[in-house]
């Protein structure tokens, strides 16, 4: 098992001098610079010259590159080029409101989408399940943006229960997160469903109801566990498309996020601020696809002793390559 | 005793009349002010450095937290004291200045003309204040309150200069005791509180400051970049001054009850520009083709929904030499015929039009206009980065885009002259020989005779057709007042409050 992680974790160094490598031409590539956004309208050719000269920026891109991943290597991601603030220290202020936003809406999702996906499961073929179903399609083909703005226009417009933006009150999370949640809901209530259907017939179920097993339990504790590891990596990638992608349901309701960070820092070319924000998300998503595999573990025993024999496995290759040695 | 009884009710009953009426005077006096004003803009701030940036969402901060030695008052055009108390020059180029000694920075630092040489000194060589740094030649502390600003040469203009934002006084002490947060320690009527840039910055009322205090306690910007999110949070009370509405909805908001909309003449330039530096606009005759093409009027209902006034010539309304009488152009499309004929005997005119998002509609409608004539035009869209640096490069045949021209007459010479935001590439060595004197001129008559000059031959170059100047607007809630508003749009928010009923 440590094997495994070590070896996970290893492979994240490749992932992330590509993803970075790639932003960081891109940014190169894509007209403008940050320097629009730093000098005045009225500057001469040589200011702006200047400014480029001052943030490096008449130098080669790949030594640029090389320049920043040896200092993110030791743990300088550089400093804006817009605010000249630490971008790590930036990044940082910007997490806590996304992972707010991000965990709300998983809540949700998460507690109104297991249930459903479950009861459309039991009902399999009925008009409740249709509803069910059609409930959850429409969570999955309404866009973010326009049910964001539904909701404002509701709950904020027309009843004034709830703020229409910004992250300043504690209320403000609601729709923002209903919004995000909505469209996670409707995926995990379709894979839960699909995923109970799999197991819900299965000989160990119909032995536990023949033994007498209450319906209640044979539902949530033997056939929802077994059902849970599609489950899990639908929750696992939501966790990770909160943290890089929800940069609409940002800009809709202004909370201030990572999201938003990053589109915001895209716009004005800061290069140093989406590069590390960039691999600072990719760090994030790539720890918890690792979480979710470890989690299968806990939930399966059968891939825990996967990973286990293929360790042992590992022990003996190596012990039969010491025989032949010797 | 009961006697006395009586007599204390009765004292007490008129005891209670005279400040029962004394306190209903009071109040009818003293009107109760909302709180904290909320001011949702479109842009972020991302400094509290007054050299760093200069834009309208950080000049909103700046000229609130800082003082400039100078005012301009846009009503009555005119420059009147702020810090500096009085400011003389006899030649333009040695000017010398008083400063008020009741004058405190927010950490209780006295504001000294050392703070003032010590600002000016900074300016140099940053992003957004070299412009007034590198006019300097010297400085002379007279003593404590009093300097004398020597200039490389004579500008006329400088009085002006110091009147902007990015000339806000610094207070020496506090940017050297903390290079972070110190550049935001100014001497205004509001004081940085707290911050987060790209989301909000919250202001509190400075009650040590030397003149009229702020009526409301708080000012919070709020970055909403939506246009439509911003619109609502008005709506739903969220906020009480939503900045730029879409002029679509400027009839709804004002009818709407509770809210309403305040306009100001703004000076911001809408104008297409044409790279002379190359093919096919090194062809004046195709210039004036283009120029005699274009019905302003219509591209004021198709750009602002027909809020805006048309701009005769290239040249601020509200700035220094405004010519008022140069000709504008005729729009005219047999004229505009034949001036295409000459530039192209065999036909096939075209050229392309690079623009930001926010310009493409003016982009498409000259595009369907110019087809009439004959004219083919493809449109480059690109983002406001892109777009800069194209126009800096002159990588672009043609462009449309805005100007803020400021009232002193040199504010347009980054447009006319070499480098700068000259869009055109007009580089005319009558121009900037006019230029260069007419900033050093102490003549009024003569000045504004080589303003006119100049635009009469910006006229006959056509480097640039003049569209409109957008009519300005803020949606705000009923009863908003005490904006100073800016031509430019970088109101002066200080005095902003909202009476409460």
């Amino acid at each position: 098992m440590y094997r495994y992680v070590l070896k996970r974790l290893l492979l994240m160094i490749p992932v992330m001098l590509g993803v970075s490598l790639l932003v960081y031409c891109v940014l190169d590539l894509a007209p403008g610079d940050a320097v629009s956004f730093l000098a005045p309208a009225d500057a001469t050719l040589e200011e702006r010259e200047q400014i480029r000269h001052d943030l490096g920026l008449d130098r080669n891109v790949f030594i640029r590159y090389a320049e920043y991943m040896v200092n993110m290597f030791h743990g300088d991601l550089g400093k804006s080029y817009l605010t000249g603030r630490d971008v790590f220290k930036t990044f940082a202020e910007k997490v806590p409101n996304t992972l707010y936003m991000g965990f709300t809406a998983v809540f949700i999702s998460v507690i109104l989408s297991i249930p459903l996906g479950i009861y459309a499961a039991i009902h399999r073929g009925t008009l409740r399940d249709n509803a069910s179903m059609v409930f959850a399609l429409f969570g999955i083909s309404i866009p973010n943006f326009w049910l964001g703005l539904l909701l404002i226009l509701y709950f904020s417009l027309k009843l004034r229960w709830l703020p229409s933006g910004g992250a300043q009150r504690p209320e403000s999370v609601i729709l923002p997160a209903i919004t995000l949640g909505f469209g996670m809901m409707a995926m995990l209530a379709r894979t839960t469903r699909s995923s109970m259907l799999e197991v819900i017939n299965q000989d160990y179920l119909r032995t536990a109801r023949a033994k007498g097993v209450p319906e209640r339990v044979v539902i949530n504790k033997h056939a929802l566990k077994n059902a849970l590891i599609p489950i899990i990596t639908i929750i696992g990638t939501q966790i990770s498309t909160v943290l890089g992608g929800a940069v609409v349901t940002e800009t809709v309701f202004s909370w201030p996020g990572v999201g938003r960070l990053i589109v915001d820092s895209l716009n004005s070319r800061d290069t140093p601020q989406v590069t590390g924000s960039v691999i600072l998300t990719t760090l994030f998503l790539s720890f918890i696809v690792l979480l979710v595999d470890i989690l299968y573990g806990v939930v399966d025993p059968r891939i825990k002793a996967q990973y286990t024999s293929s360790k042992k496995r590992g022990k003996s290759v190596g012990a039969d390559k010491q025989k032949v040695s010797a | 005793m009961r006697k006395f009884r009586c007599l204390a009710i009765c004292a007490l009953m008129v005891l209670g009349v005279i400040s029962g009426s004394a306190s209903a005077a009071a109040s009818a006096a003293s009107p109760k002010y909302k709180k904290e004003i909320i001011y949702a803009t479109l842009g972020k701030i991302i400094t509290i450095d007054p050299h760093a940036q200069s834009n309208t969402e950080h000049n909103y901060v700046f000229r609130t937290v800082f003082d400039t030695l100078l005012r301009y008052d846009w009503g009555s055009a005119t420059i009147n004291p702020r810090l500096a108390t009085s400011w003389a020059t006899d030649d333009a180029k040695i000017y010398t200045l008083k400063l008020r000694s009741d004058a405190f920075f927010h950490n209780g630092e006295q504001v000294k003309a050392s703070d003032v040489a010590f600002t000016f000194k900074r300016a140099v060589g940053t992003n957004s204040a070299n412009a007034v740094g590198i006019l300097i030649e010297n400085m002379e502390l007279v003593n404590d309150f009093e300097i004398k600003i020597v200039l490389k040469r004579p500008n006329v203009d400088f009085p002006y200069l110091l009147c902007n934002p990015n000339a806000s006084i610094m207070s020496e002490k506090a940017v050297k005791d903390d290079p972070v947060e110190g550049p935001g320690v100014g001497s205004g009527v509001w004081k940085i509180d707290s911050y987060e840039f790209g989301d909000y910055f919250r202001l509190v009322r400075n009650d040590n400051y030397w003149g009229e205090k702020a009526l409301a306690e708080v000012l919070t910007i709020r970055y909403i970049p939506d246009a439509t999110g911003r619109l609502i949070a008005l709506e739903t009370g969220e906020i009480d001054v939503c900045q730029n509405p879409d002029p679509l909805n400027v009839k709804k908001i004002s009818e709407t009850p509770g809210l309403a909309i305040q306009t100001w003449d703004a000076s911001t330039m809408t104008y297409i520009a044409m790279n002379m530096s190359k093919p096919p606009f090194n062809n004046k005759d195709f210039r004036m083709a283009i120029a005699h093409a274009v019905n302003r009027k219509e591209f004021i209902e198709v750009g602002r929904n027909g809020y805006a006034r048309e701009a005769f010539n290239f040249w601020g309304w509200s700035q220094y030499g405004h010519n008022g009488g140069t000709t504008p152009y005729e729009y005219n499309l047999d004229l505009a015929k034949e001036y295409l004929a000459k530039a192209y005997p065999n036909g096939g005119a075209k050229f392309e039009i690079t623009v930001a998002p926010d310009r493409k509609l003016i982009a498409e409608f000259l595009q369907a206009k110019l087809k009439e004539i004959g004219i083919e035009v493809t449109i480059a869209e690109t983002d406001y980065a892109g777009l800069t640096s194209t126009l800096a490069a002159g990588r672009h045949e043609a462009t449309a885009y805005g100007v803020g021209l400021n009232p002193w007459g040199d504010t347009i010479r980054n447009m006319i002259c070499p480098g700068g935001a000259n869009s055109a590439f007009i580089n005319d060595p009558r121009i900037n020989e006019l230029m260069d004197t007419a900033v050093t001129e102490l003549d009024d008559a003569k000045r504004r005779a080589m303003y006119a000059k100049i635009q009469q031959i910006l006229y006959e170059e056509a480097p640039y057709v003049p569209l409109y100047y957008a009519t300005g607007f803020l949606a705000v809630k009923e009863g908003i007042s005490g904006i100073e508003f800016h031509m430019g749009s970088m109101h002066n928010l200080s005095y902003i409050h909202m009476v409460e009923n």
